[in-house]
């Protein structure tokens, strides 16, 4: 009897405690119902945040967009300069004037805080599909809340703590990693002012303090399943790779020579397509010509921010090699040449540039000029006149 | 016999001429330990009684200075920088404007007057130094160092309170070849230029070391540690801040070096949260040459300031948000508590410090031990808790943005 009676006494104290004590899923669910459950996240496809960002003691407006398949897109100030970045899912990219002059693929400790700050929810909403992990240990108190603390793998090194209040099962606090000028730096996170907009609870009010750093969010309105064109995500083009978007086109391409005679001879009509490349500042042609012998040429177009010129680089396999030129805009004309490009210590004799102009929306004119005295006289050699198809 | 009673009155005069009575950032010799005796040894529990108010001093960071008569203290006010001067009692006797002020990233004054006798020197954030007469606020004479000796500009303003030293008023503009200049400080004429590494300013208040062969003054550029010669202008010796590396060398990335230097016995301890961090240096007795006695690495206090009681040293940490001691022989650090970063000063046997969360702490040092006695909520003003107190005659001076108060703590 006694054994049945303790056996019993085992069996209740053991339920009790089996009732008591949740899984970590347990939390998180209502840690994700306590932000309007699944079902009402997943009838959002994007929201639109605004609000006010305050860094280095100044306040601008913010504005974001988070889509539910992973992109963002956020325009915000960090001090006086404005900064914009964003996600396609794929690329990560930011432009921050404080680092760079035109927008860039975004480093490693910039991708982390892109991709916390694109996450729908919280970084626990379908983490599993995420590829995180988390466990759970145990509860703490914490400014005098009693908290569950979570931690957080991310899967790729990064690790962080959260801290969900137990009563409201809503984050309180959390630890992780941020972004100073380009390096990472061991953050925290403050959350506050949960509301309700329309079927979801997020914080109005957020702090993220880092480093000496000290950074406030206040939302002032969110916006559910705006029209957004897709291509604010893509990786912007800097102005001045936006300058050669006279070259994007399917082009039909008259090429003429010059003749022993002096004059010019049209020794082939053929086509080429430049394009940008998505995601990258660089548009690239393929292109195949007649001028006695058959030239295939890769050109690049790409800019260089320190030097301020743009660089093209040229792949002509009937010397299967690659040459350089770099350059700018001559009033309306793109002057590219390789006069001051070395491979030795010798200054070479013979250079070559490429004039680009007469440029309009259906066309314009390459010329490729030779100088046989280090760029003192030069000679148009061929012309390239390239016309918008239709 | 005459020639020795002349010789002394020579020597009695010539150090009357350059005896001053200097009223600047963190007291005697920048130390921020102020001589005062019978303050409170605990305060009530909302904090000592409030004794004074003085509003629209306009926005900024800069700790006023307190004199036997006088407060100074700068602000801005729709973009112009002011310094006001305010009897101990609060009514303004002066204000005079001193320049375009600094409104881009943590907008507002930066600058600790510094007062020699009667005559008060102040910079702004835009590299502004301009001479007042401390009577009037009348302008004796003003320099726009950005414009006539080409200073780089920074990327959260000038930040620098004068130091003055004999004759001479010192500057760090920052230009390329016009790095660290020292004025006449009557009538603001360049007497020496020194190159230095033709790097921005540091943000740093330059302090003095006096040695029996050699004075030098100290400072921070951007990535250097200088001891200059003050009354020559060569630059003596150097320490790199090695943390970033040059490649990656950017503003807002390891150029912030914020606190004054502290000499003491032949060491030189700097504390440059985004250099080095903390570091002793043992400099020879001719003051040619440094050499590193210790590194701790975990210090990283980016500008509240530090004092030095006994064998520790009391500073804040940035990663580690805490109040710390840290033995000044060794560099290890010795007992922490958690108030987050904030500024510090010293009186009467206890530490004052003013923490970033908005509180001011009364604190026991003991030997590198730490006691939290008392606390308050400072609750005034607007933006960060950035400024650093000041004590005066048994009162607890405080600014925060546009607004100062002032404590009787006095037993």
């Amino acid at each position: 009897m006694k054994k049945y009676i303790i056996g019993i006494f085992a069996l209740s104290l053991f339920a009790f405690t089996g009732i008591q004590a949740q899984t970590v899923d347990e939390i998180i669910k209502k840690h994700i119902d306590a932000h309007g459950g699944e079902a009402a996240w997943g009838k959002i496809d994007n929201m639109k945040i605004t609000g006010l960002f305050t860094s280095f003691s100044e306040v601008y407006d913010f504005s974001e967009i988070i889509t539910a398949d992973g992109k963002f897109y956020s325009e915000h100030h960090l001090g006086q300069h404005p900064v914009t970045e964003g996600t396609n899912g794929e690329v990560i990219w930011r432009f921050d004037p404080w680092l760079s002059q035109s927008p860039i693929p975004a480093n490693p400790a910039e991708a982390h805080t892109i991709i916390q700050k694109s996450e729908f929810c919280t970084p626990f909403y379908k983490y599993k599909e995420r590829g995180f992990s988390v466990s759970y240990e145990g509860k703490e108190k914490m400014d005098g809340k009693e908290v569950f603390k979570l931690v957080l793998d991310r899967g790729n090194g990064i690790t962080e703590n959260w801290y969900l209040d137990t009563k409201t099962y809503l984050e309180y606090y959390a630890e992780g990693q941020w972004l100073d000028f380009g390096y990472p730096s061991p953050a925290e996170y403050f959350f506050e002012d949960f509301r309700k907009v329309g079927d979801i609870i997020i914080p109005f009010y957020y702090e993220r303090m880092f480093g000496i750093r000290h950074r406030v969010t206040e939302i002032e309105e969110v916006e559910f399943n705006v029209e957004v064109e897709e291509k604010i995500f893509e990786l912007p083009k800097s102005k001045e790779i936006q300058k050669l978007g006279f070259l994007v086109g399917d082009w039909n391409v008259a090429v003429q020579a010059l003749s022993r005679r002096g004059g010019f001879v049209t020794t082939d009509s053929t086509t080429s397509v430049i394009t940008y490349t998505p995601n990258k500042n660089l548009l690239t042609e393929d292109i195949t010509y007649a001028v006695g012998a058959t030239v295939n040429r890769i050109n690049s177009w790409t800019y260089h921010d320190e030097s301020q010129q743009y660089r093209v680089a040229s792949f002509n396999d009937y010397y299967s090699v690659m040459n350089m030129f770099q350059g700018d805009f001559a009033g309306d004309s793109l002057v590219v040449s390789n006069e001051k490009i070395r491979y030795s210590e010798e200054q070479p004799q013979r250079s070559t540039r490429f004039v680009y102009k007469n440029i309009t929306d259906n066309g314009f004119l390459v010329e490729l000029h030779l100088s046989m005295d280090g760029g003192e006289t030069w000679i148009t050699r061929q012309k390239f006149t390239y016309t918008r198809q239709d | 016999m005459k020639k020795t009673v002349i010789f002394g009155m020579l020597l009695l005069i010539s150090a009357a001429a350059f005896s001053q009575t200097v009223y600047q950032w963190r007291g005697e010799e920048r130390k921020g330990i102020y001589n005062e005796k019978n303050l409170l040894k605990e305060w009530p529990e909302n904090g000592p009684k409030q004794v004074l108010e003085i509003e629209n001093i306009g926005n900024g960071y800069g700790a006023p200075v307190i004199t036997d008569k006088e407060i100074f203290i700068t602000g801005e006010i729709e973009e112009q920088a002011w310094l006001f001067a305010f009897s101990l009692k609060g009514d303004l006797i002066w204000k005079t404007a001193i320049g375009k002020e600094w409104v881009k990233t943590f907008p507002g004054s930066r600058s600790t007057p510094t007062v020699v006798d009667d005559l008060i020197y102040v910079t702004t954030g835009m590299g502004d130094i301009t001479c007042l007469n401390r009577e009037t606020g009348e302008k004796v004479w003003h320099v726009e160092t950005m414009k006539t000796l080409h200073g780089q500009p920074l990327m959260h303003g000038h930040s620098e309170s004068p130091l003055i030293f004999k004759d001479m008023v010192y500057l760090v503009p920052g230009g390329r070849d016009t790095n660290v200049v020292a004025f006449d400080r009557l009538n603001g004429k360049i007497k020496w230029i020194c190159e230095g590494f033709g790097e921005r300013p540091g943000y740093n208040s330059p302090n003095l070391i006096e040695l029996p062969e050699r004075n030098l003054l100290v400072t921070f550029s951007a990535y250097h540690l200088m001891g200059i010669d003050a009354n020559t202008g060569e630059l003596v010796w150097s320490q790199e801040q090695t943390n970033i590396p040059k490649e990656k060398r950017k503003h807002g990335a390891g150029d912030t070096h914020s606190n004054t230097v502290y000499y003491e016995d032949g060491s030189i301890y700097y504390f440059a949260g985004d250099g080095n961090c903390a570091n002793r240096l043992a400099i020879t007795p001719d003051g040619e040459k440094i050499q590193t006695v210790w590194t701790n690495s975990g210090v990283d206090n980016y500008m509240g300031g530090v004092v030095k009681i006994g064998d520790y040293f009391y500073t804040c940490t940035t990663s580690g948000k805490d109040l710390r001691s840290v033995n000044a022989e060794t560099g290890a650090d010795s007992d922490t508590l958690k108030l987050g970063s904030g500024t510090i000063i010293y009186a009467d046997g206890l530490l004052y410090y003013y923490s970033q969360k908005g509180r001011m702490n009364l604190i026991k040092p003991d030997n590198g031990k730490l006691q939290l006695i008392s606390e308050f909520k400072i609750d005034f003003g607007t933006k960060e808790h950035f400024s650093h107190p000041v004590i005066a005659d048994g009162i607890l001076y405080l600014r925060r943005g546009p607004v100062m108060k002032a404590w009787d703590i006095k037993e």
